[in-house]
């Protein structure tokens, strides 16, 4: 079927997937705005038009299911915006399982498969509420009934822009596009071929890019009394109609110029159509209908919907919310950029065209100048030549008798402008050195820009992974019976792409640890003196080169004592260590390590924050956590900007030059050998009254290096609670790394996170600080387990 | 006795068998089942068609196609047959050559094969039980 529009098409389905998932963005935002506002007109028009549209971009990729479901919702829409039905919570849980079920299809597709789950619930659910519209007149509910006469006759006439702008993509070049309505004849025994039978015939002459019902349906067995074909040609059809018509099969044959949206015009001896007003959507004389009534028939219906989402818990939401999140990951190769980005790029681009030019005007200068060289060179050669041929000859004249001043006149007339000869020479080079360097610092400027300006384009505002979580803590919130507001801030503030992708999973886990964990139930909080509803506030902002993401709840805050305790049993720290309550609260990142007294399946599954701390480390940032017992809790995650470029600090450890990224690097010292103790077979050393184990980069990767030198260079890596030195022959200094990854068999090196080119040309590897500090941890458990067996036995 | 020649009604109406320079179109009708073939047969010839060959099964119907090539200006082709089914003997004759006007004959039932024909270029098909005034016309509109 090449000539049909090809539901294969990846570019095309990219488009829909994207559009799509905005869609069900703003689908589901809108509908939690509804929840809290029944009466937001906005809101109501919004959903609609992304049903629509939704409904609309899955038929014209072949997604039947989805089209056919999305239909419903829009159709139930439809009954809320006109105000027949009122909104119940009932009706926003049904439109919430509804989102549910569109984000399955379109998952379920995007993994090449259709979703084939039952969908019967949701769908009465649904209809519910479209029955909710007069519940004592049955037959009323009719049209709402996708039957295949009133759902052709709906579609036929609604081709969105979308669709048409489509429909003219696949349109070959020169081809004008017509709609070929074609009614069929119910009394042939085979009434289901015709719809087929037309299609081939169209075939013979023009491309079929797309018909309603979709080719699939018409491949069923079904009888379709009407179908559409849109088609491409050059020639036309009228002249093809005495092929179209078929005794016995077709009815009628209306065949239209489509030149926009909507407005098919007939092509000159169309023949009239007897057909539309027999199918003229019949909802429309359906539709004025007493009000509402009984709040009974649309609560009763919902219930096996809200049942449903129950049973589902809310652990699945944070679940669905991540793989759908994934999945756009995986298709998200498309940006949106603000074309003014792409604009200042464009203008730095032509900078940089004109920057080359002055190189050139330069490089040609550089040429004269050497030309100039040379040849005053030559003058200047062929002078001192002479000036020494002719020495003999002037001694000679000064033996003969000639006095000295004479001579040194007469050498001072001859070879008078040798020392001036490069004068003008001088001046021009200067000048040629001075344009350089002006461009040179322009390329710089030009270089910088540039490198911001691409940068820039792969920034994105953080809302777009904060605008999930009003669904989270929603679903949340009623699994766990607290009563939680959500306040967003900084949603504007902007990441890299790549980043912001890895940081849905930590803030996830942030933002469920705070619900579950630390805002208390109503009860609790009555008698705390607080207000039932929890707060629950995420808040985004820019430090420097860095983002800063503020999770903070105003609930019972952390328990030092329990934490310091449950640190102490699970062997974490020492009975004996002193922690301050700082280090108490960071404790909670350990592995393994989870206060909660029960297990909830919000959380406390042993999957614990350890898993946040890591995965914020991958990304070159840090999360710490600050509480105040009774008042709440606060996780501060730290992260670069972009992950391309870092801030390094330059070392050299034998001839080989690693980078430390910055943002892990505490602090650096010179020390000398003397200053290094050895505890227990590792060296370490004594930083204000810190002990800090050490690493010697040099025998971590087998580089040769002299071992005892005057002094060594620490540099001391990690994070407020876990540090670590290590020992490097020297500081180079801090430059803006570019991370290139490494390949395939290079991954695997432990502690190498990528690779550098510095500014001579020169590789450094980037050190991978996190892998570092677990390696040391690992070194130090180990011995701590053999010591102890040591002791025990 | 009176002949055809005393009745020019009869033959005022050209036959549908015969292009307008009066040579016969020549037919090739596939089916396994006798009696299906003798219909067809009959329903041609009285129109003046040429029925140039039979075939009992696909496979035979395609090497006769073959055999009498370009001699065949349509086949009409049974769904189901032994050795190689109708729709495989569409595709190769397709193939073999794509101008070759098929039509295909079905019993009720196999819409969706029918469908598949059509798609790969019949170029219509004969409900079974077979009504005369419909073969022939989707004959004749196959010609056209």
């Amino acid at each position: 079927m090449s000539d049909y529009l090809d539901p294969a098409n990846d570019e095309l389905l990219k488009d829909f997937y994207v559009e799509a998932d905005m869609q069900v963005e703003t689908l589901e935002s809108n509908i939690l705005v509804l929840e809290n506002d029944p009466g937001n007109a906005d809101a109501i028009d919004e959903i609609f038009r992304a049903a629509h549209t939704l409904k609309g971009g899955a038929a014209t990729v072949q997604m039947n299911e989805l089209a056919e479901f999305t239909h419903l919702v829009e159709d139930a829409l439809d009954e809320i915006r006109s105000g027949r039905v009122s909104i119940q919570e009932g009706t926003i849980d049904t439109l919430l399982v509804a989102i549910d079920v569109i984000k399955a299809m379109l998952a379920e597709r995007q993994n090449g498969g259709v979703y084939t789950e039952e969908t019967t619930q949701v769908t009465a659910a649904l209809r519910s509420i479209l029955e909710g519209q007069a519940p004592a007149a049955p037959t009323s509910a009719a049209p709402a009934a996708p039957t295949p006469s009133t759902s052709t006759a709906s579609e036929s006439t609604e081709l969105t822009e979308y669709e048409f702008l489509e429909l003219k993509d696949a349109a070959g070049p020169g081809a004008t596009i017509y709609s070929v309505t074609v009614r069929f004849r119910e009394d042939n025994p085979m009434n289901s071929v015709g719809g087929i039978q037309l299609f081939a015939a169209l075939k013979q002459f023009s491309d079929v890019l797309k018909t309603v019902p979709g080719f699939d349906e018409l491949y069923e067995d079904r009888f379709h009394p009407q179908v559409v074909y849109y088609i491409a040609t050059k020639e036309n059809p009228e002249e093809h109609r005495g092929k179209l018509m078929i005794s016995d099969v077709t009815d009628s044959i209306e065949i239209a110029v489509l030149d926009g949206v909507g407005s098919p015009a007939p092509v000159a001896a169309a023949s009239p159509e007897p057909a539309r007003a027999g199918t003229a959507p019949a909802a429309s004389t359906a539709a004025p209908t007493p009000t509402p009534t009984p709040a009974a028939a649309s609560q009763a219906a919902p219930a096996p919907a809200a049942e449903a989402e129950e049973g589902s818990g809310a652990d699945e939401a944070t679940e669905r919310v991540r793989t759908e999140h994934r999945r756009n990951a995986q298709a998200g190769s498309i940006l949106r950029v603000d074309s003014r980005r792409i604009d200042n790029l464009l203008n730095l681009v032509s900078e940089t065209v004109i920057n080359k030019a002055s190189f050139n005007q330069i490089s040609n200068a550089f040429t004269d100048n050497l030309a100039t060289f040379q040849s005053v060179e030559t003058q200047y050669r062929d002078l001192l030549k002479d000036l020494f041929d002719s020495l003999p000859d002037y001694l000679e004249e000064i033996r003969g008798g000639a006095s000295p001043k004479e001579v040194r006149k007469r050498i001072n007339e001859r070879f008078g402008d040798l020392p001036g000869l490069f004068d003008g020479f001088h001046g021009d080079l200067k000048a040629t050195v001075a344009k350089f360097r002006n461009t040179a610092q322009n390329l710089g400027r030009i270089a910088g820009e540039l490198q911001e300006g691409v940068m820039r384009i792969r920034m994105v505002p953080i809302s777009q992974i904060f605008s999930r979580f009003p669904r989270l803590v929603r679903d949340l919130s009623r699994s766990l019976n607290k009563k939680i507001e959500l306040e967003i801030e900084g949603e504007e503030t902007e990441l890299d792409k790549s980043v912001i992708e890895d940081l849905l999973d930590p803030l996830i886990h942030c933002v469920r640890n705070s619900i579950d964990h630390g805002i208390e139930d109503p009860a609790t909080r009555r008698e705390n003196g607080k207000p039932d509803a929890g707060t629950v506030s995420l808040r985004a902002s820019n430090e420097g080169n860095m983002i800063l993401i503020e999770v903070t709840d105003d609930g019972r805050g952390i328990d030092v004592d329990a934490v310091r305790k449950k640190a102490i049993d699970r062997g974490v720290i020492h009975p004996n260590k002193q922690l301050s309550d700082v280090e108490a609260f960071n404790l909670i990142f350990d592995p393994g390590f989870s206060t909660a007294k029960e297990i909830t399946n919000v959380s406390g599954r042993g999957v614990g924050l350890d898993v946040v701390k890591r995965q914020i480390e991958k990304l070159n940032g840090t999360v710490t956590v600050w509480s105040e017992k009774g008042a709440g809790t606060r996780f501060t995650i730290k992260i670069p900007l972009t992950l391309a470029i870092i801030q390094g600090l330059l070392v050299r450890v034998g001839k080989e030059m690693y980078a430390i990224p910055i943002t892990s690097v505490i602090d650096s010292h010179r020390i000398k050998p003397s200053e290094i103790k050895m505890i227990d077979n590792y060296e370490v050393f004594n930083v204000r009254d810190d002990v800090v184990s050490l690493i010697r980069l040099s025998r971590l990767f087998r580089i040769q290096t002299n071992e005892n030198p005057d002094y060594h260079y620490v540099v001391i890596v990690g994070t407020s609670e876990r540090k670590m030195g290590l020992i490097v022959d020297s500081l180079i200094g801090e430059e803006d790394v570019v991370i290139k990854p490494l390949r395939d068999h290079f991954t695997n090196s432990p502690g190498i996170a990528g690779a550098n080119i510095t500014g001579d040309g020169k590789v450094s590897l980037i050190i991978d600080v996190s892998q570092l500090l677990e390696l040391g941890l690992r070194r130090e458990k180990e011995e701590r387990a053999k010591r102890e067996m040591t002791i025990g036995s | 006795m009176k002949t055809k020649q005393d009745f020019p009604s009869i033959n005022e109406r050209p036959q549908q068998g015969k292009r307008p320079d009066g040579t016969p179109y020549r037919v090739l009708v596939v089916d396994d089942s006798m009696f299906v073939t003798k219909q067809i047969g009959q329903i041609l010839t009285s129109e003046g068609f040429d029925v140039v060959a039979t075939a009992a099964d696909g496979q035979e119907g395609v090497e006769k196609y073959k055999e009498l090539y370009p001699g065949v200006d349509l086949v009409t082709m049974d769904i189901t047959m032994p050795k190689m089914d109708g729709v495989t003997a569409l595709e190769q004759i397709i193939a073999f050559d794509k101008e070759a006007r098929i039509v295909m004959v079905s019993a009720l039932g196999k819409q969706d094969l029918v469908k598949k024909s059509l798609l790969l270029g019949a170029k219509n098909y004969i409900v079974k039980p077979l009504d005369r005034k419909k073969v022939l016309e989707r004959i004749v509109a196959s010609l056209a």
